[in-house]
């Protein structure tokens, strides 16, 4: 089950995704872990929407940035364990706001 | 409406990230579909036109794949009318649709008789014209075709005449599925079902209006072996 957040275009919230759970072989994960995201017509938009993540111990983290509003992002989070190689992904579904919705 | 609009609102039904947007885009594309099946033919925003030629000696033509002269048409729903015209011509021709079978057409012609067609039939995915054209000639199809959600919420692409014009109907049918697939709960799915049938109806009257008013084959053949209607426009009609 991935989580989703709601944010403002405007917000820039850090977002840190911890593999130490997933990759039990592993003390750090690699330079060849990667942050992505698609809008919800499949598009690439890590550009926009993504920072290029950094690394500490098990844990990845990238800003979530920008967005047009009233549209859906799907972020994907890759984690490459150092040691075993191996590959766990996160997702998280943005949706990007201007208008409140109310209380969730 | 959007079509990321339409997304909010039935997931303000369901608790806001209580439901996963996959299941959210099967429940709206079950919905367009529902709206799409329930149409009598087809719905205006549903009307396309596809020109093609015709090739000596080939009577059948591949409705929805581009193979061997084929159409490529893979979303198409059902046929309106169908129009010919000899290369070079300048006079569309009406070519008969939906009136003759595919075993009356069979008595009618000779298995070897080529000449400009007559009559075509829709034969499950095959376009089959009969007589079988003798040469090249100019056909243009009137037809429905099955559309699709947006491919985005928001700009351009995320819109369209039913999300702009009936996003209600689009809502009440995605809701019908998801009280009915994802939540179980009949009660309210049955709730939902009866507005959304009442939706239905308000798309056919309007739909049906708007055909009222571009019906051309209400309008009488010019004569015994005349295929082209007796008035032009501009004149008046008499029957």
């Amino acid at each position: 089950m991935h989580e989703v957040l709601y944010k403002h275009p405007n917000d820039e919230t850090s977002y840190p995704v911890d593999f130490v759970n997933d990759l039990t072989g592993d003390t750090s994960i690699s330079s060849a872990s990667v942050v992505t995201a698609v809008d919800s017509g499949g598009t690439d938009a890590s550009s926009t929407i993504v920072t290029t993540p950094t690394r500490s111990g098990m844990v990845l983290t990238s800003i979530l940035k920008g967005g047009t509003d009233g549209e859906d992002y799907r972020v994907t989070f890759t984690g490459r364990g150092t040691t075993t190689s191996n590959d766990s992904t996160r997702m998280v579904e943005l949706r990007v706001r201007i208008k409140g919705l109310g209380n969730i | 409406m959007n079509f990321g609009e339409i997304k909010d609102s039935v997931r303000e039904h369901f608790g806001r990230i209580g439901w996963p947007s996959v299941m959210l885009d099967l429940a709206l594309g079950s919905a367009r579909r529902e709206i799409e099946k329930n149409s009598n033919g087809g719905y205006y925003w549903m009307r396309a036109t596809k020109t093609f030629n015709s090739v000596a000696s080939q009577q059948d033509y591949s409705i929805t794949t581009s193979t061997s002269n084929g159409l490529n048409l893979p979303n198409f729903k059902d046929l309106r009318a169908l129009r010919v015209k000899e290369s070079g011509d300048t006079v569309w021709t009406d070519v008969t649709v939906g009136d003759v079978t595919q075993e009356e057409a069979e008595t009618m012609f000779a298995t070897d008789e080529e000449n400009m067609p007559l009559i075509a039939i829709v034969d499950n995915t095959t376009l089959k014209l009969f007589p079988t054209p003798d040469a090249i000639y100019n056909f243009k199809l009137w037809h429905y075709e099955w559309t699709s959600n947006p491919t985005t919420n928001t700009g351009a692409t995320g819109t369209d005449e039913l999300t702009e014009r009936f996003p209600e109907a689009l809502i009440y049918g995605a809701l019908v599925w998801g009280c009915e697939q994802y939540e179980k709960s009949y009660p309210d799915a049955d709730r939902w079902a009866a507005k959304f049938r009442e939706q239905q109806s308000q798309l056919h009257r309007h739909s049906l209006e708007r055909e009222r008013q571009d019906r051309l084959t209400w309008v009488p053949m010019g004569g015994a072996f005349d295929f082209r209607r007796r008035t032009r426009l501009g004149r008046q009609i008499w029957v």
